[in-house]
């Protein structure tokens, strides 16, 4: 999946990556959540990238819809991921333990605190550095994240009347 | 659950197998076995159970008919496509949309439907020697091919979002023109690309799929052709393998179909990649070299009213304005795409305010693509396509800085196109574009926009090439009646014969050219 050749190109970000990914799958499987892919770490990821990367669309960090819109969210990056072709799982796999591993979260998305401490400011700064990275292999992880996420929110009819976009049409029976 | 005809159509007796819910390995036999059910595929299977022979149709995707289609791209981009929409190149670069379902590319395409461009078709007689395929050579197919799938022009008028691209060319003074679509009984609600839910596209599963299956065929679903297997330089088998009722993880059960003829219609990455499986000769390792994309770039803009991009016929209105520039650039053709949420959503850049600021704006929202026309120049020698370790197929398209400049020039043209028309702002879709408010702020910004992968957003929906037609055995994989090279009685019927990109919408030409083809392995000749 990474050629030796991209590897290079992507040095030392690139070998934390990979060394990330191994580590992470030395590690004790996590335990059962009520997803299908995701594990509660990567739930973790989810709940708190989700509001800085929907930020203006996302409800306000303590306001009453906020909860709910993290779970549902959640929810649905999970059922698309699950609907992914296994080799696309794998790759977002990795990409959740690079997330996940503490040296990587830190040297490589330069995220200092675990997820469910990162603050907004520390997410934005992390998903733009991904987003206009030198290394291709960071874009391509934040181009994940945001496919993932967008889709996720805008997929949902809920989020519909905030664009103005009425739905499909009735076309009757 | 809502009945439909095809569906009156299996209760009635049509042959259908779902393989997902076979519970053991089965054989089939038949006088030609398919591979995909498609453009290519569709159209084959009708002509061949025509002449009474019998065919057997293998289809990776699920059978998705008129009352499954609810417009809800959630569902229709897991059930319908390859990779659920997500499909990419090897580097992640190039999103690709690919169809994955009995219609292929036909049920969740556009319907633009054009016929092969004839400078394409010289291009292809003087540099790939390729024969008796010239515009007036073809001109019967292409009629007979608009007959059948009722291509006309449209003749409603457009929606807001294609009159933008007609109304702002027509100012500039760039020659424009209207889509012959093939439907039939339009309705014109705008969600052709999520399966026409009201049976008015004349896709291949309400045409040529249901017609195959009057005529005695048989059609496999949820099963993937793994390998033909050939004993001396003849194919004997294809093996597939079953998909789970979703699509995902491959079963155990195996289905083995024993036929006389085998033709390849699995679009221009699975067809390479079935061949590569088989391992079949291809001495000068053609196979899955030059595929081409149509690389596009898309520029959004803010209209001061709607534009409501999501109804009425997607695409209506085109520009070959830029097609053939006489500097040896690469070309261009201008469309414009369905302007669905999750789709704008998710190819729209950036992140937080900014994208939510559109976002708000959605209905007020156009957006046209460039397709650039890759294939024609020594430095747009295309993509590779290659085996995963799981033996599925993924694409490596190289972007090079003669197709990059392509793309910035497309840029600078589309914003100019938006603003002529009225927009109020024109965001070009790249990782370090922010809306701009006139041209010339635009040109400014364009200019310095950094042209790399996962920068610059490339998507493509037109997936041609890697087992291209010619004149030349060195050169081609198979000749110009779509018999592969190296094997007696196997054919590709679809778009990976393409020696190059079309610079069109490849639907027509894929009906046209294996509707000649298939009348050809019959014997029929040219009747």
């Amino acid at each position: 999946m990474i050629t030796r050749r991209q590897l290079i190109k992507t040095g030392m970000a690139g070998a934390l990556f990979l060394a990330s990914t191994r580590l992470a799958h030395a590690l004790p499987p996590p335990g059962k959540t009520d997803f299908v892919f995701l594990s509660e770490k990567d739930a973790e990821v989810i709940s708190a990238v989700a509001p800085s990367m929907l930020e203006g669309a996302f409800p306000e960090h303590g306001s009453p819809g906020y909860e709910e819109a993290v779970r549902k969210v959640v929810a649905r990056v999970d059922a698309t991921i699950s609907g992914l072709t296994p080799s696309m799982q794998d790759e977002v796999g990795e990409l959740f333990s690079v997330l996940n591993f503490p040296p990587t979260r830190m040297f490589v998305a330069g995220v200092w605190k675990p997820w469910t401490e990162a603050g907004r400011a520390e997410i934005t700064s992390f998903l733009e550095s991904w987003q206009k990275s030198r290394f291709q292999l960071l874009r391509s992880g934040y181009d994940a994240l945001h496919e993932l996420i967008t889709a996720a929110w805008y997929s949902n009819p809920e989020t519909w009347a905030s664009i103005g976009y009425p739905g499909p049409p009735d076309v009757g029976a | 659950m809502k009945s439909d005809f095809f569906r009156d159509g299996i209760a009635s007796g049509w042959n259908h197998i779902d393989a997902s819910s076979l519970s053991g390995d089965t054989v089939l036999e038949a006088d030609v076995a398919i591979v995909g059910a498609g453009a290519g595929g569709g159209v084959s299977a009708e002509i061949f159970s025509k002449a009474g022979l019998k065919v057997v149709m293998v289809e990776e995707g699920s059978l998705s008919t008129t009352r499954d289609f609810n417009m809800l791209e959630s569902e229709a981009y897991p059930a319908l496509f390859q990779e659920s929409a997500s499909r990419k190149t090897r580097d992640k670069g190039i999103d690709i949309f690919q169809g994955r379902c009995v219609g292929g590319g036909t049920l969740v395409n556009w319907t633009a439907s054009f016929r092969t461009p004839p400078a394409t078709l010289k291009h292809w007689e003087k540099n790939f020697g390729v024969a008796g395929l010239g515009t007036e050579e073809l001109r019967p197919w292409f009629e007979k091919m608009e007959s059948r799938f009722n291509i006309k022009p449209w003749d409603l008028p457009p929606n807001r979002n294609n009159d933008v691209l007609r109304s702002g060319a027509e100012k500039l003074g760039y020659s424009w023109g209207v889509i012959p679509r093939n439907v039939r009984d339009c309705r014109n609600l705008g969600y052709c690309g999520l399966g026409c839910p009201v049976r008015a596209k004349q896709d291949t599963l309400v045409t040529s799929v249901a017609d195959a299956l009057v005529n005695g065929a048989t059609l496999v679903s949820r099963a993937r052709a793994e390998r033909i297997v050939m004993y001396n330089g003849n194919a004997k088998w294809l093996d597939c393998v079953a998909m789970d009722e979703n699509g995902i993880h491959p079963r155990k059960t195996k289905i083995s179909i024993r036929a006389k003829h085998f033709v390849l219609s699995a679009g221009a990455i699975g067809t390479p990649a079935l061949l590569l499986r088989s391992r079949l000769p291809d001495p000068h390792g053609l196979i899955g070299k030059r595929t081409f994309i149509h690389p596009v770039s898309v520029s959004g803009a803010i209209f001061p009213e709607p534009v409501e991009g999501f109804y009425g016929a997607p695409q209506s209105v085109y520009s070959d304005h830029f097609l053939y520039p006489d500097d040896g650039k690469i070309g261009f053709k201008l469309e414009t795409p369905p302007i669905y949420p999750v789709m704008a959503a998710t190819k729209l850049c950036g992140f937080g305010v900014p994208h939510a600021e559109f976002m708000k704006s959605l209905a007020n929202a156009q957006v046209i693509i460039a397709l650039n026309v890759d294939g024609f120049h020594a430095e747009s020698p295309g993509g590779t396509v290659a085996l995963k370790k799981d033996g599925t197929p993924v694409l490596d398209y190289p972007i090079t800085p003669y197709v990059w400049e392509g793309i910035t020039r497309s840029l600078f043209t589309t914003a100019r196109i938006q603003f002529s028309a009225g927009a109020e702002r024109v965001i070009p879709f790249h990782q370090y574009s922010r809306p701009c408010k006139d041209f010339g702020e635009a040109e400014k910004m364009i200019k310095n926009l950094p042209m790399e992968v996962l920068k610059a957003k490339v998507v493509s929906a037109h997936v041609m090439g890697g087992c291209p037609m010619g004149g030349d055995e060195r050169t081609s994989v198979v000749d110009c009646e779509g018999k592969l090279r190296h094997a007696e009685n196997v054919f590709v019927f679809d778009g990976s014969v393409f020696p190059t990109s079309l610079g069109t919408n490849p639907q027509l030409s894929i009906f046209a050219l294996t509707a000649r083809n298939a009348h050809r392995l019959l014997g029929n000749g040219d009747k």
